[in-house]
């Protein structure tokens, strides 16, 4: 377990925090251009009433 | 009766017209509402996600929890990019659609051990917060009343059994098919933002007040695991020196506070338009509602609650410890307290409610594509409802929690292995799908670097990194839920499997003899074209072969020559049902069949021709209303509910109508109960029922108002306009005084009502002389009038 655990340790953690750098980039990106998307007021909707 | 000149030959084919419909018929929501179903979900998670992962990895917990509802809109857009793509885009599609069916089977194994363990961790939590309650209630009281002795629940079992209780409770709601309601969703998420925003505002207040310090932030030396949390590791030198890997398993023990993805995949197809763009808002609403209850009260929970009694007394009922350590008179905290537990019974008891109708959806999506055998699919007798599948999937809530005696921390450890692996599997086959379909898509996680011809999808491949990485080393850090994940997965692997493999023989014989006994028509939308019927027909509903009372009314009360009798069969699809049903993708269960033999052999007995119709549907009042106005019908029969009353139904019907969009055309509805007797009722704006005494009124009125001078061009119309406008003048100045005037005249009409004077006429077998009609309609006219059938 111990050997395998190594292993992994070494695959793995590169793995993640590379994807975890992306996955911050993802967010930013993401919540931006949804941001931009979304808040103008369509004219063809009712959405936003409860 | 109507004369109508037929302009469309009718099929000059023996076997009977039965079309088979591939959109499904649903209501949509606004975001909100979807944002409001997801959050049920998402946010019960927030009463012990923060406990679960400090009693793991430490006092950094909060920060990982920040980490973690912040990562998680990464994964909500390779959701939101699947549903761009397939409006149902949960895992079993897009995996489907990417690997296969094994990997498919597979994810949803993974997907229902996720679901199962929902309800189980809500209920247990739900009952933590309960019975912490009253224990400390029981402890004050003792203190300030002199109890000779304290009154002590014993948390686990106790929670165990109010787990157990709710359990039980939502199994027999959806056992008697609960009304999916977003308005009672959007109600909850109210309650607690109120809880949320008072917990915010008092909690900062608190930390201002105290001078409190932040938690530790997430480094190798400040993360200490416990033993559990170790996992397989537990007793390895690995374990004494894990570096950034405890980092990595930290995240892992985290994940908890991801949930809900799916629940947002559901949800989609119900998203009123723009969809993409409402998806998107209902995405954004529960990031910031997620960051700011499961992050930030789990951040402030460590900063408030003492270090000595925040996981020893309160690991699983945190949001009750920070309400009792909040600033302030301790009377005002305990009401705070009971409020938080009010709260967290509600969100708690609605995720295992979520839970089962998830699961339910899930299972019945997956029977439809013929992988689980028609056994599930087979209607509760009473209700309609599914009730296997509701029965298997309660049946196993509550094995988990008897299994576990309410152990919170045993759930929760299990709960993320569906979690992470279902997110996963979903990843995986997103990223898949990019080579595979490599055509626009309206929305794309971003990052993607295109080199020539091709793209790479760096965005897309880091979260899945991320939540692979975190899933294998969950294998390793997380011993029970690896043992009973793969244990659970394997089962249901296997089931799955073998259940797919008989239902195919079946289904291949089935689908034969369908198509020699009736004429297959594949549609996309329901019209008349495609049934090649006349305008003013007749729907007829149909659930159960064995009582098929209503078709036999409708066919007594119809002349098929002059009007078409359509009978409508509604395949529900329920929560987890896709927007579009394949024509290869629809299987016909025995029950189907059997009701479409019968529904034949009475139309047969009684020499009539009639068209079969069969409809996804996701309401079924929506569906028979929109089926309804696709196919210009001019009655609806339906057979006498078991759960609710011919006035209900009515009611239902007419929401459903109300809520349907321009052009629609009304039509009369009747209810047909099992011993022939029917009430009618008319859909839509029309004119009242007058009684004769009221008629008497109007005259007399007339007879007397006409002798005064300049009133002898005055009609009747005109007083009961002067009538209304006075009474809508009145209800504009005094809603409560004319409220009760009315109440008032109602109650006088029902105690003068006698024989003869009923505002609806319950019809005999031979009818009042009264038919279902066909409108008389000129060949060339273009709107036909409605025929009012019986107004009430």
């Amino acid at each position: 377990m111990d050997m395998l655990a190594r292993m992994l340790s070494k695959l793995l953690v590169p793995l993640f925090f590379a994807g975890m750098a992306g996955s911050a980039f993802v967010v930013i990106f993401t919540l931006i251009r949804d941001l931009r998307q979304v808040l103008p007021k369509d004219d063809t909707t009712g959405g936003a009433d409860l | 009766m109507a004369s109508f000149k037929p302009t469309i030959a009718l099929p000059q084919s023996n076997r009977v017209r039965l079309v088979v419909a591939s959109s499904v018929m649903l209501t949509f929501i606004s975001f909100w509402r979807a944002a409001a179903i997801v959050l049920n979900d998402l946010a019960s998670s927030a009463f012990y996600a923060g406990g679960l992962a400090e009693e793991a990895v430490g006092k950094a917990a909060p920060w990982l929890i920040l980490c973690v509802v912040v990562f998680s809109y990464a994964v909500r857009a390779v959701y939101v990019e699947s549903c761009s793509m397939f409006t149902r885009g949960g895992v079993y599609r897009i995996v489907k659609e990417a690997l296969g069916g094994t990997f498919a089977k597979l994810s949803v194994s993974a997907l229902m051990f996720d679901y199962v363990l929902t309800g189980p961790i809500s209920g247990v939590s739900a009952g933590q917060y309960i019975v912490g309650m009253l224990n400390d209630l029981a402890v004050f009281c003792a203190t300030r009343f002199h109890w000779a002795a304290t009154p002590h629940l014993r948390p686990d079992l106790a929670s165990a059994f109010i787990a157990i209780c709710i359990t039980i409770y939502f199994w027999w709601q959806n056992t008697k098919g609960i009304e999916e309601s977003s308005e009672k969703a959007l109600d909850i998420m109210k309650i607690t933002t109120v809880m949320v925003v008072i917990l915010l505002i008092w909690g900062f207040f608190t930390v201002i007040h105290r001078g409190a310090q932040l938690p530790p932030l997430p480094t190798p030396s400040n993360l200490h695991f416990s033993n559990d949390a170790l996992g397989f590791l537990k007793g390895t030198k690995f374990a004494a020196s894990l570096g950034l890997f405890g980092v990595l398993m930290a995240f892992g023990h985290s994940v908890l506070a991801m949930s809900g993805e799916e629940s947002l995949a559901q949800v989609n197809r119900e998203i009123e338009h723009p969809k993409l763009k409402n998806l998107k808002r209902a995405a954004l609403v529960i990031a910031v509602y997620s960051f700011m209850f499961t992050g930030l009260c789990s951040l402030l929970a460590v900063m408030i609650i003492p270090d000595a009694v925040r996981v020893h007394v309160y690991r699983d009922n945190l949001i009750a410890g920070m309400a009792m350590n909040m600033v302030g008179p301790e009377i005002l905290r305990i009401i705070f307290r009971v409020f938080v537990v009010l709260v967290g019974f509600l969100i708690l008891g609605g995720a295992v409610n979520t839970a089962i109708v998830g699961s339910t959806g899930v299972l019945m999506r997956i029977a439809e594509d013929g992988v689980l055998t028609d056994w599930f699919r087979k209607p509760q007798k009473k209700y309609g409802t599914s009730y296997r599948i509701v029965n298997l999937v309660a049946g196993m809530q509550l094995l988990v929690i008897v299994l576990t005696h309410g152990n919170v921390l045993v759930i929760g450890e299990a709960y993320a292995f569906g979690v992470i692996w279902s997110f996963t599997f979903n990843a995986l086959a997103m990223l898949v799908l990019r080579w595979k379909f490599r055509g626009e898509r309206k929305s794309k996680v971003p990052l993607n670097l295109r080199i020539g011809n091709t793209e790479i999808p760096i965005g897309l491949l880091s979260v899945f990194l991320v939540l692979l990485t975190t899933a294998l080393v969950n294998l390793l850090t997380k011993s029970v839920a690896t043992i009973s994940g793969v244990i659970f997965a394997g089962a249901f692997f296997v089931v799955f499997s073998l259940s797919e493999r008989d239902n195919k023989k079946r289904h291949d014989l089935a689908t034969m003899q369908m198509k020699e006994h009736f004429q297959l028509e594949h549609q996309d939308n329901v019209g008349r074209e495609a049934l090649e019927i006349r305008p003013g027909a007749v729907v007829v509903t149909m659930r159960d072969s064995a009582a098929p009372f209503a078709l036999k009314w409708a066919l007594t009360h119809t002349n098929t020559d002059d009007q078409d009798l359509v009978v409508l069969a509604a395949r529900m699809v329920g929560v987890g049902g896709p927007e579009y049903l394949d024509a290869s993708e629809q299987l016909f269960s025995e029950h189907e069949q059997m009701l479409f033999t019968k529904a034949v052999s009475v139309a047969e007995s009684f020499g009539k021709h009639i068209s079969l119709l069969v409809v996804p549907a996701g309401d079924i009042f929506a569906a028979l209303v929109q089926t309804a106005n696709s196919l210009d019908a001019a009655a609806v029969v339906s057979g006498l509910s078991t759960k609710l009353t011919a006035e209900e139904q009515a009611y239902h019907v007419g929401q459903a109508w109300e809520a349907l969009a321009e052009p629609k055309r009304q039509f009369t509805f009747y209810v047909v109960k099992p011993d022939g007797e029917s009430l009618s009722f008319h859909i839509g704006p029309h004119a009242p029922t007058i009684d004769p005494s009221e008629v008497q009124l109007v005259h007399r009125l007339w007879l007397n108002l006409r002798r005064a001078p300049g009133m002898q061009d005055l009609h009747h119309s005109d007083i009961l306009t002067y009538a209304l406008t006075h009474m809508a003048t009145e209800f504009a100045r005094d809603k409560q005084e004319t409220l009760k005037g009315l109440q008032k005249c109602i109650d006088e009409t029902n105690n003068r009502r006698g024989l003869g004077t009923l505002r609806y006429e319950e019809l005999d077998e031979s009818g009042p002389g009264y038919a279902i009609r066909a409108p008389h309609i000129k060949p060339d006219d273009p709107d036909p009038p409605i025929d009012p059938g019986h107004a009430t």
